[in-house]
């Protein structure tokens, strides 16, 4: 008997180190991608091998090479330019059968099996350096649809679709339309929009988000739940109205513009906002119940209904004191009114800038990057470049750069684009000092969506097996004892004398521990199965800046 | 044995029941982390740390009284949480219906709750706690 429970004990212990050696290596560590991890392209044909033998890494293979190549070869080289818009046009094919995720962190959380099709930062950025070097070779219509998609894919995966917040996308547009024939005005103005509008939502949301702070701190009740809400939604109101409400409102008009939207974010909670709604608010409710003495599901259910029908009244209080505050409080308004001017004088020059008919693009630094923690590395975080800006301001700065139409390399990797429309006046190779305004800062972008920061863990997978995990060792430890009590039971009845009839309890012990033990096993077999690492692959050679010449 | 399990029972039992007043001073000494209250370190700081912004929305409502509203809904938000003997629990949940729902519905309305519970039973008693809290600190 004893012999057969060791037989299955051992196939038991076998079977989990035969699952335990079946992790996946991080793609990323592979030794094909040694050199592009060291930012050296490959031959072709140890490229195409890589893309035969891992269909699933083929658009992440492309983008390495891409941007190596962007940041190493002689971008002067007309093959090498189409080099590498062949490149950057295969992956941009590929982001058309993405489906949409169930919410932001999902989409974030591609596992390692997947076919690889970039996080949204990364897919944004593809496309727009596609239409760079589309724009270098005077193609404006291709262009101009793929700027067309890189507005659609940043608003695609925010959980609310505003547009982009990225004044790059827009200037870019704007440009392509002026250089190209018959453009429809209309367009154009949407362009102009899209840049007023992006570059409003950078300059201002930190000093409103700051005055929301501030009447946060003081509020009289600021657990309320309803009150919390309040508070949670206008941040939501106040991003939206940045980058949606018309370019002439002034900042009432863009507070009332936020109380007004509010509603819409309230009825939007459930389906666009349940994980904040779940980890910020939910527990106080539950709380709440028990204070009220109503700790049933309908009395939570009653308190969060209460909760939302009063929400409108509580964002308008917020709407009310934030005015206040903005008429008492001179040293916000001031910061205020600055952040307006600074946003209508940047959106002039921006706009001035990319009506001539030179456009002078300076791509800088090394983007951001991908770390793993967690116990199952099931955590994946965006770590911001060293020269990062990570606040919502478009940084501006001196950059000396060649006015020759064309491609120039820069330091450290980086390089210019001097794009020419038809008439532009061609000059010789000369440098000049040029005042450029940081229109695509890349760290922000991949860590934020619109102002705010998102989800960076893979929650379900990671918890599910850690729930296994503990299962198992409680499992484990039962069977355990409860086997060690059966023996005891057997010691006994030999040491009285007894007969195999006193044997019976300790049989039926040893049973309910055989049991025990194949449900364990089974139990960890499957949290063995499931694979909560993140995704490792990461297109590190990104810039981390793009700069417009204005 | 089964005396013995008894007794144990009924000293698990009566330890559980708390009088309203230790029920009061839980927020000020809590045995774990309540997600609807703020602790008082951290009321007195907010309210103390923005005293201009406090001034242009709320005028001139003083920072000892609101600092005294939030404390008693507080405890007795806390205190609601505690098991207590049937008669604390009603005197409880009675003031405790005035008070967290006015906090729930509007500030206005929360100040003027928190006078009418100020000069009940449980009121005076937290009122009380609250003296030592600050005389203690």
């Amino acid at each position: 008997m004893t012999k057969k429970y060791a037989h299955i004990f051992l196939i038991f212990v076998f079977g989990q180190l035969i699952f335990a050696g079946c992790t996946t290596d991080a793609t990323i560590r592979r030794h094909e991608y040694a050199p592009l991890l060291a930012g050296v392209p490959l031959e072709k044909n140890i490229l195409e091998k890589i893309k035969t033998s891992s269909p699933k890494d083929a658009v992440f293979a492309d983008l390495l090479q891409a941007f190596a190549l962007m940041r190493t070869a002689q971008l002067q080289k007309p093959t090498v330019q189409k080099e590498i818009s062949e490149l950057l046009a295969n992956a941009a094919g590929t982001f058309d059968d993405l489906r949409d995720p169930v919410n932001f962190s999902k989409a974030f959380s591609i596992d390692e099996d997947k076919d690889f099709r970039g996080r949204p930062h990364e897919r944004v950025f593809t496309v727009t350096m596609l239409a760079v070097f589309l724009m270098a070779q005077g193609n404006y219509d291709l262009a101009i649809s793929y700027l067309r998609n890189a507005e659609f894919l940043d608003a695609r995966f925010q959980k609310l679709p505003f547009g982009t917040d990225s004044p790059y996308v827009y200037a870019l547009m704007y440009w392509c339309l002026h250089q190209r024939k018959g453009s429809d005005p209309q367009e154009i103005e949407r362009a102009a929009d899209g840049v007023k509008k992006s570059v409003r939502f950078l300059t201002l949301q930190e000093p409103l988000v700051k005055a929301l702070i501030k009447i946060a701190e003081v509020d009289l009740r600021p657990m309320a739940i309803s009150n919390r809400l309040a508070y949670m939604i206008f941040e939501i109101s106040i991003y939206h109205s940045l980058i949606s409400a018309p370019n002439q409102a002034d900042i009432t008009s863009l507070i009332d513009d936020a109380v007004k939207n509010a509603e819409i974010f309230t009825s939007a909670l459930d389906s666009n906002f349940e994980d904040e709604y779940k980890e910020r608010l939910a527990p106080v409710i539950k709380e709440l119940a028990h204070v009220y003495g109503l700790n049933n599901k309908e009395g939570v259910k009653h308190l969060a209904e209460l909760a939302f029908n009063k929400v409108a009244h509580d964002v308008q209080n917020i709407g009310a004191h934030i005015k206040q505050l903005l008429i008492h409080d001179h040293s916000l308004n001031r910061e205020i009114q600055a952040a307006v001017k600074s946003s209508e004088s940047l959106s002039a020059k921006i706009l001035a800038s990319a009506r001539l008919d030179k456009l002078i693009l300076n791509f800088t630094g090394m983007g951001p990057t991908l770390e793993r923690k967690g116990s199952y590395d099931e955590i994946a975080v965006i770590k911001p470049s060293k020269t990062a800006n990570l606040h919502a301001a478009i940084r501006q700065k001196v950059i000396p750069t060649n006015i020759a139409c064309g491609f120039h390399r820069t330091q450290q990797g980086g390089f210019s684009a001097v794009l020419c429309g038809p008439h532009a006046l061609k000059s010789a190779q000369h440098v000049e000092a040029l005042p450029s305004a940081e229109l695509l800062a890349l760290s922000n972008k991949a860590r934020k969506a619109l102002g705010r920061r998102f989800d960076e863990v893979l929650k379900g997978r990671a918890q599910f097996r850690a729930a296994t995990e503990n299962l198992s060792t409680v499992g484990a430890w039962s069977a355990f004892f409860l086997f060690q009590i059966g023996a005891n039971i057997i010691n006994d009845c030999n040491r009285r004398g007894e007969g195999e009839a006193c044997y019976a309890p300790a049989f039926a012990i040893w049973a309910v521990a055989g049991v025990t033990v194949v449900f364990t096993g089974t139990i960890w077999l499957i949290g063995r199965a499931s694979n909560p690492a993140a995704d490792s692959r990461f297109i590190h050679l990104m810039y981390e800046s793009a700069w417009m010449a204005i | 044995m089964s005396a013995k399990i008894f007794i144990a029972a009924c000293v698990v039992f009566l330890s559980n029941c708390m009088s309203l007043k230790d029920a009061g001073r839980a927020y000020f000494n809590p045995r774990k982390n309540y997600v609807g209250v703020q602790n008082p370190q951290e009321v007195i700081q907010r309210i103390e740390n923005n005293k201009k912004i406090r001034h242009i929305i709320y005028g001139s409502l003083k920072e000892d009284k609101i600092i005294e509203c939030i404390f008693l809904r507080n405890q007795i938000y806390v205190a609601s949480l505690m098991s207590l003997s049937k008669e604390d629990k009603r005197e409880l949940k009675r003031v405790s219906e005035i008070m967290e729902q006015a906090y729930q519905f509007d500030d206005q309305d929360f100040l003027q709750a928190c006078d009418q519970v100020k000069n009940s039973h449980v009121g005076r008693l937290f009122g009380e706690i609250q003296n030592n809290y600050f005389e203690r600190s």
